[in-house]
């Protein structure tokens, strides 16, 4: 029998994170109701709407799904009073206005207000995610694993706390919090930098204001988005933040090569943006990023060496999506893009002591073309999906340093993924996908050193996994805001880090239990 | 740098706040949002979800009532509407319907031009010989309902294909609805041909 003490699983910050779940288990339990379950069990309060009606499998969205996030989390619907604001745009005021307008329009009926039967009170949009996995790699972890076993290892990871919800009946956010495991020793870098990592981070985050109006014949969704990831606020799952696969093993391996929009910032940066949706059908986003400073990505929980660099100036992201529907047919043409100007760092290893980046930048032109398309079924749903990413990379800073060994590089990656989900409750999902990134050999940027052989970013493969979800239409027994979803997925490597020997060493299994409540 | 960190602060807090303002100035009609939420931002129709833009008031607070009874069943109404309805009382029922019958209705046109004269010849005048009676009938000439019996002129061609099939599946709508028994003898391709024409009618 294994000692828990030295178990992963039971490390203090694990303890903290089951004692956290449990604390607010016991707090909510207190709330009681019953409301459906949902991906983000507090979205479900607010709406009244099961995890099925927003959700394939979570957190892949359906076509209202899209539009709940479009109209910036506000929609409510459900038993509860949907802001803590009674005073002013509250569901008592809202339905005296429309009892009003009712009333000039028809010129009867009584005049008493009209009120949601059966509303109750307000309740903080708070939930909860854990994923506990048990992950087996093709090969064991290089050694040291410490604190983990070399291979076959159970973890829980990542713990989150949610914000989600209408806070007015304008604006709403979407913010997490989340505990991740610390890598094994051996994936550490060995250097003072490894001081900056951290297990508690603010995670993503959205905040969005939305409202409608009309002019002309057009009907305009339109709003401002905060968040601190670029593509963390788009609406389809084929963008960088919130694609397949969902929920992946903290012990598997990743390719080492991405584009800067495939989360290199992710929570580096705040971003203040634009967006409208014309006609229910041509959406159209500006946004404007810009990197925290160095101290204050640190107190957030983020180590800022594990990005690039700093911006040197505001990056513009932009978004176009057509989004044709009918019936239970809805396709999605896209395309987005980014351009980073980043100050490399001076010494990403502290071994200098400075946090300084240099004077010069490097700048990434990230160009994506996404297409999707998703088909409800009487009892299922069909998504496919792709998304293709290129990277222009003009590297005026990690030439002259020899960071890089060429001055202009191009990196491109692939993903095509289909899904098929299919029953209410008790529902089955099925994804699979092909992964490709390929670019440019540079023998600086992808050395041996760094992972990598015959200086390529080189990696493709297939990914698989089979999900159950046991609430997608109906509740919990008992607690109605509890959903899960237990998956299973196998990772298989063509090719890795620019070869083909040895890439199947990286091939990963990993069984998960997602809680949500 | 530092100053374009400041503006870029004072850009962030100015686009936070805006909003704020607005929302509290402006006047939001709360409920209509959970419904166009899925009907479509001017409640036009959305993918599977009906218009409401422009439907008979009587029409709309009996659905409403309906789901919230729990006595419309079909496998969408479920699925949807009995949440959606859960915490909506009568009166903010018909409101919602007096609201959403004021908004100017647009047809969907998606339907099968070319099953639309024969769509129109059995709404217009049913099929004596199959004793399926003229829709004309009870939804006027120009399918634009009356009292609780709804417009059905410009639903989408998928919306009223889905319900025409569904009377003859045993769903329910409202209490004495003649619907099931009006509308099981319709075949498919009849069913097919009224809903491409009434797609189109304005």
């Amino acid at each position: 029998m294994r000692d828990r003490r030295s178990d992963p699983m039971w490390t203090k910050g694990g303890v903290a994170a089951a004692m956290a779940i449990f604390a607010a288990v016991v707090q909510l339990v207190m709330i009681g109701g019953s409301t459906p379950a949902s991906a983000l069990p507090s979205f479900a309060r607010q709406t009244g709407q099961p995890c099925g009606t927003c959700h394939t499998s979570f957190p892949g969205l359906t076509p209202f799904g899209r539009r709940f996030k479009l109209l910036g989390y506000t929609t409510g619907g459900g038993l509860y009073k949907t802001t803590p604001f009674g005073n002013n745009n509250g569901p008592q005021e809202a339905y005296a206005a429309l009892r009003s307008y009712a009333n000039r329009m028809d010129s009867g009926g009584d005049t008493q207000p009209a009120a949601s039967s059966g509303e109750r009170g307000w309740v903080p949009p708070i939930s909860m995610m854990a994923i506990a996995g048990f992950t087996h790699t093709q090969a064991d972890i290089p050694a040291p694993s410490d604190p983990y076993r070399p291979n076959d290892n159970a973890v829980l990871t990542p713990f989150s706390g949610f914000w989600g919800g209408a806070i007015t009946s304008n604006i709403g956010a979407f913010a997490q919090v989340t505990y991740n495991a610390p890598d094994p020793v051996s994936g550490l870098s060995g250097t003072p930098a490894d001081k900056f990592l951290h297990t508690w981070t603010w995670d993503n985050t959205d905040v969005r204001f939305a409202s409608t109006t009309r002019i002309g014949p057009l009907d305009i969704i339109y709003g401002i988005t905060a968040n601190n990831n670029p593509t963390v606020q788009d609406l389809w799952n084929t963008t960088p933040a919130w694609t397949f696969p969902y929920a992946v093993s903290n012990l598997g391996s990743t390719p080492g090569a991405s584009t800067m929009i495939e989360g290199a910032f992710a929570a580096h940066v705040v971003g203040v943006g634009a967006y409208t949706m014309i006609n229910d059908m041509l959406y159209l986003e500006a946004t404007g990023y810009q990197t925290l400073r160095f101290t204050q990505q640190n107190s957030l929980g983020v180590d800022p060496f594990g990005a690039p660099g700093q911006f040197s100036a505001v990056a513009p992201y932009w978004r176009v999506a057509l989004e044709p529907h009918w019936g239970p047919h809805t396709f999605m043409f896209g395309t987005y893009g980014m351009i980073f100007n980043v100050n490399p760092w001076i010494d990403s290893t502290f071994v200098q002591g400075t946090t300084g980046v240099l004077g010069i930048a490097d700048r990434f032109t990230d160009v994506g073309f996404d297409s999707q398309y998703q088909y409800q079924g009487s009892n299922y749903w069909i998504t496919l999906r792709a998304n293709y990413l290129r990277e222009f990379q003009q590297l005026n800073a990690s030439f002259p340093t020899g960071a890089s060994a060429n001055p202009n590089n191009l990196l491109n990656t692939l993903r095509l993924t289909g899904e098929v989900t299919f029953g209410g409750d008790d529902r089955f999902a099925l994804t699979g996908q092909y992964f490709k990134v390929w670019g440019t050999p540079d023998a600086n940027l992808y050395s041996v050193g760094g992972g990598f052989a015959n200086n390529s970013p080189n990696s493709s493969g297939w990914m698989a996994e089979l999900d159950y979800i046991p609430f997608g239409m109906g509740k919990a027994p008992g607690w109605p805001w509890f959903n899960a979803k237990i998956g299973l997925q196998y990772v298989y490597y063509n090719k890795f880090n620019g070869t083909t020997l040895g890439a199947q060493d990286n091939n990963t299994v990993f069984l998960h239990a997602w809680f949500a409540m | 740098m530092n100053l374009t960190r400041s503006a870029w602060m004072a850009a962030l807090l100015t686009a936070l706040i805006a909003p704020v303002a607005t929302a509290v100035a402006g006047e939001q009609i709360v409920p209509v949002q959970n419904c166009t939420w899925c009907h479509g931002t001017s409640a036009q129709g959305y993918a599977m979800a009906p218009r409401l833009a422009g439907q008979r008031p009587a029409y709309l607070e009996t659905q409403l009532n309906s789901f919230r009874e729990h006595f419309r069943d079909a496998p969408l109404s479920k699925q949807y509407m009995w949440s959606a309805t859960a915490a909506l009382g009568p009166q903010a029922a018909r409101d919602l319907a007096a609201y959403f019958s004021t908004i100017p209705p647009r047809a969907a046109n998606d339907g099968n031009t070319n099953l639309a004269t024969m769509g129109r010849t059995i709404y217009m005048n049913g099929i004596p010989d199959a004793n399926i009676a003229a829709c004309y009938a009870c939804h006027g000439p120009n399918a634009e309902g009356i009292r609780d019996i709804p417009r059905l002129g410009g639903l989408s061609r998928f919306y009223l294909k889905a319900r025409l099939e569904q009377w003859g599946q045993g769903y329910h709508s409202v209490p004495g609805s003649p619907m099931p028994l009006v509308a099981r003898p319709l075949a498919s391709a009849e069913i097919e041909a009224l809903a491409s024409y009434l797609s189109f009618v304005k």
